[in-house]
């Protein structure tokens, strides 16, 4: 394949790959908020001031309060790539799956005991414990997370290797060494940072719309969390780059990915250029809230095709077309994209009625 | 041919089957509280707003936050978990659904994702809300629950009756397939029943309410109960939408499946007399011991309900199209002539453990067409199903699977893979004895094994199959 990733590809193919890279950036903001805002946890509950009145700072506060939320959207947007991963590369998916067995099954209880931490973090009386309760707390909780991004990873790499399968299953290992995975474990955990807190941003931008500016914070709070993100990241990318084979470096950097090399390069330089005018600024400007938006939204495009056509590069592609051709064939699409467009339009509608409520009820109190 | 080996795992003593069972009830429980949940917020909902009962509003509250706990917490990972263990234990059965329904799996996901922010609307910022606000909240997110309960209902009746889908193959006639309806508006009881138990153990665990308030909250709850009433027919109507080899099976057929059913209709049986005579009829308070023992029965209830859902899909996984041990009727004929592990990638982890290569083909083969349903030595064990038979007895059963139990799958392999097997079952039966060694075949008993495997055939007992 010479031509620029997903061109000449069937419409088949294509349309998966169009609905499996949408829904899973979707599913990547939620899950970086919560990968990154449970690390954040962790030094909180280390070097968080406390006062008297032992009320969390705003920032602090904020993470509390959205993590259990943020992490049931992360799942519930994560049913949908999940469906379209088996859809795309069945065999390669559910082999992996088959082959982490214990390991990958352990995501599940894991998952429920970090859930339930993040609700316990939420407690007032948590956040009175002395710190040598709640550091280990919040390792814990970001361990859960950590190990479930580890499983994922390993996972993911461990499909695009058909040829390891065999030996692997014989070992019986529970564990895929590569010298991939821990580059690109590290370019999924750095880049979380960026994507925390500019949701975060927009968080604390809303709750201080009407403060003035000298009292408003989170400004430099955010801009270092994503700099330092983004810094790191680069860093990991670089590495990363290192791990691949040769001939996978090329298909990326070739006619097939470099398009999107360089529109995630662009992301990434609008997103640290955003992030320093908002360092400069007296406040959380609006503005540079929305072209940070932007340049992570070319970031996460960007990534998640290079992620495609690494996979894709490994496998063959021409086994796959017909089995993406006779899922295609079977009748519902049309169906989805009108409850797709109900529903999303009853979504936006509860939000609304909450918003309206909410005022309803200041103004008469 | 291009049969799709994957790697099969080996859960030890345990049955497959008993593993996804044991989640499965557990997803289905917490997935029909949900659904009932919505509904009898909603209803609380009117009680409070339009001045019914006093104390509707703060149980709500209470109600919800034990709901998303719950609910949206382990009924959320529970359901991916589901997904998790299916491919665990048969990645071509729901490769296979995913495959012909994933439209629909796709339309459900828009009605998780609606029941996500409308729960959380409300669980944030319900109590600062006016009625109007709240009751809107509380429709959308019960609509929404019960939404994906119409959706995967459709899915997972089409597995044991696909109907008119066999011949069409329209994602519709498979969808609303003949359990289809008797199925949704039987969850749709269950889920009502389940979520006014859960609600008298809540009211009664809420220290802010007298014995007074309690009473009247629970006879609101219990008019959730009521329409238990239809459960019966609503359940013979279900079990007559079946194909009758399986109602055969749960009705007196197999004495497993028999006994689930038993435990179902028993525990239902249970929990509507208690309800209809004790709470409705006799104004019976209930408090808190009695509400968790009412949910167990409940509990074991839907235990019953689904094993014998899961059970009488025999010997198929998707009914005429895909065998349990994952052969499709129509690669057994090839399978038979080339064999089925000649070409699995997959080698045995154990293979050191058997000392002949005849042995490790008849592990090979156990392990591709046996071990979904059946252990060496734990539960469902072979050494014990046929430990006391005669080698000679052996082969004819296992030639004639479908024949010796009309809910086993026809053998998949070639005669010299059934005798690996026998001779695997019988060094397995004999405690492992050391010093075996590779005898050289004998060619009348293979022959006599192929003259039994091709008077049998390939089609299920039944007789009929699509593929």
């Amino acid at each position: 394949m010479l031509s620029m990733f997903p061109i000449g590809l069937p419409w088949p193919t294509v349309m998966y790959l169009v609905l499996y890279i949408v829904t899973l950036i979707i599913h990547v903001v939620f899950m970086n908020y919560v990968l990154a805002g449970s690390w954040y946890l962790v030094s909180i509950s280390l070097f968080e001031r406390r006062t008297a009145d032992q009320l969390p700072s705003l920032v602090a506060g904020t993470l509390r309060e959205w993590l259990p939320f943020m992490l049931s959207a992360a799942i519930t947007a994560g049913i949908a790539p999940l469906l379209f991963v088996q859809i795309l590369y069945k065999r390669n998916f559910y082999t992996a799956n088959l082959l982490l067995f214990h390991r990958w099954m352990a995501i599940l209880p894991v998952l429920i005991v970090a859930f339930y931490l993040l609700y316990i973090w939420k407690a007032k009386r948590v956040q009175a414990w002395p710190r040598l309760i709640t550091f280990p707390l919040g390792l814990l909780t970001f361990s859960g997370f950590a190990f479930i991004a580890w499983s994922w990873t390993e996972n993911h790499l461990l499909s695009i290797n058909p040829g390891a399968w065999a030996e692997h299953y014989a070992d019986g290992d529970m564990m895929y060494r590569s010298r991939e995975v821990l580059p690109r474990l590290a370019v999924w955990f750095a880049g979380s940072f960026p994507t925390l807190a500019l949701v975060l941003g927009w968080q604390l931008w809303y709750l201080q719309r009407d403060v003035p500016d000298e009292e408003t914070v989170g400004r430099h709070r955010m801009s270092l969390l994503a700099l330092s993100g983004l810094i790191t990241a680069a860093i990991a990318v670089a590495l990363y780059g290192v791990a691949l084979p040769p001939e996978v470096r090329e298909a990326v950097t070739g006619s097939m990915g470099w398009p999107y090399v360089f529109l995630a390069g662009c992301g990434w330089g609008v997103q640290f250029a955003s992030w320093l005018q908002i360092r400069r600024s007296p406040r959380l400007e609006k503005i540079w809230l929305a072209t940070a938006s932007a340049g992570l939204l070319m970031t996460l495009v960007g990534v998640a095709m290079i992620r495609e056509i690494i996979r894709w590069f490994r496998l063959d592609g021409n086994a796959l077309f017909p089995l993406h051709e006779q899922s295609a064939g079977v009748g519902g699409l049309p169906l989805f994209l009108v409850f797709f467009v109900v529903n999303a339009a009853l979504v936006a509608y509860c939000i609304i009625r909450v918003r309206r409520g909410l005022a309803a009820g200041a103004s008469a109190s | 041919m291009d049969f799709p080996y994957y790697p099969i795992n080996d859960f030890g003593p345990l049955m497959k089957g008993l593993v996804i069972g044991a989640l499965g009830i557990l997803h289905v429980f917490l997935a029909q509280f949900a659904i009932g949940g919505g509904m009898l917020m909603c209803y609380f909902q009117w009680l409070a707003s339009s001045g019914r009962c006093a104390p509707a509003r703060q149980f709500i509250d209470g109600f919800f936050k034990f709901l998303v706990l719950v609910s949206f917490i382990l009924g959320a990972i529970t359901g991916v978990g589901m997904w998790f263990t299916s491919i665990q234990i048969s990645p071509r059965t729901i490769g296979m659904m995913v495959g012909d329904f994933h439209w629909v799996w796709a339309v459900e996901w828009t009605f998780f994702c609606l029941e996500i922010v409308a729960g959380y609307c409300f669980y944030r910022y319900g109590t600062r809300l006016d009625d109007a606000a709240r009751m809107t909240l509380l429709v959308l997110y019960a609509v929404a629950a019960w939404g994906s309960l119409f959706w995967i209902n459709g899915i997972l009746s089409w597995q044991l009756t696909p109907g008119r889908w066999l011949e069409t193959h329209s994602i519709w006639d498979g969808f609303f397939n003949p359990s289809f309806w008797p199925s949704l508006l039987y969850r749709t009881l269950v889920s009502m029943t389940i979520a006014a138990l859960v609600a008298c153990v809540v009211i009664n665990a809420m220290p802010r309410f007298d014995r007074e308030r309690r009473t009247i909250l629970i006879h609101r709850a219990a008019h959730f109960l009521l329409p238990m009433i239809f459960m019966p027919v609503l359940g013979v109507w279900y079990l007559m939408s079946w194909p009758a080899e399986s109602r055969a099976w749960v009705t007196g057929g197999s004495p497993a499946m028999s006994m689930f059913l038993a435990i179902g209709v028993g525990s239902s049986l249970l929990v509507g007399a208690y309800a209809l005579f004790a709470i409705w009829w006799g104004k019976l308070y209930i408090n808190g011991a009695t509400a968790t023992l009412l949910c167990a029965l409940a509990l074991a209830a839907t235990a019953g309900g689904e094993f014998v859902r899961e059970g009488a899909r025999k010997p198929f996984t998707v009914r005429d199209v895909l065998y349990s041990n994952s052969i499709l009727p129509g690669e057994i004929a090839q399978l038979r002539q080339v064999g089925s592990v000649s070409e699995d990638p997959f080698p045995l982890r154990d293979a050191a453990d058997y000392p002949t290569q005849r042995l490790q083909l008849g592990a090979k083969v156990f392990r591709l067409q046996c071990s979904i349903c059946h252990t060496m030595r734990g539960v469902n064990g072979l050494v014990e199903l046929t430990g006391s038979w005669s080698d000679d007895q052996r082969r004819l059963m296992i030639a004639q699977l479908q024949r010796t139990k009309p809910f086993m799958p026809p053998f998949s392999g070639s005669a010299v893979e059934l005798e690996s097997l026998v001779q695997l079952i019988a060094w397995e039966a004999a405690g492992r004895p050391p010093g075996a060694t590779d005898a050289t075949l004998d060619a009348e008993t293979l022959a006599r094994i192929q003259n039994w495997l091709d008077e049998a055939g390939t089609l299920p007992a039944s007789g009929h199959s699509q593929n």
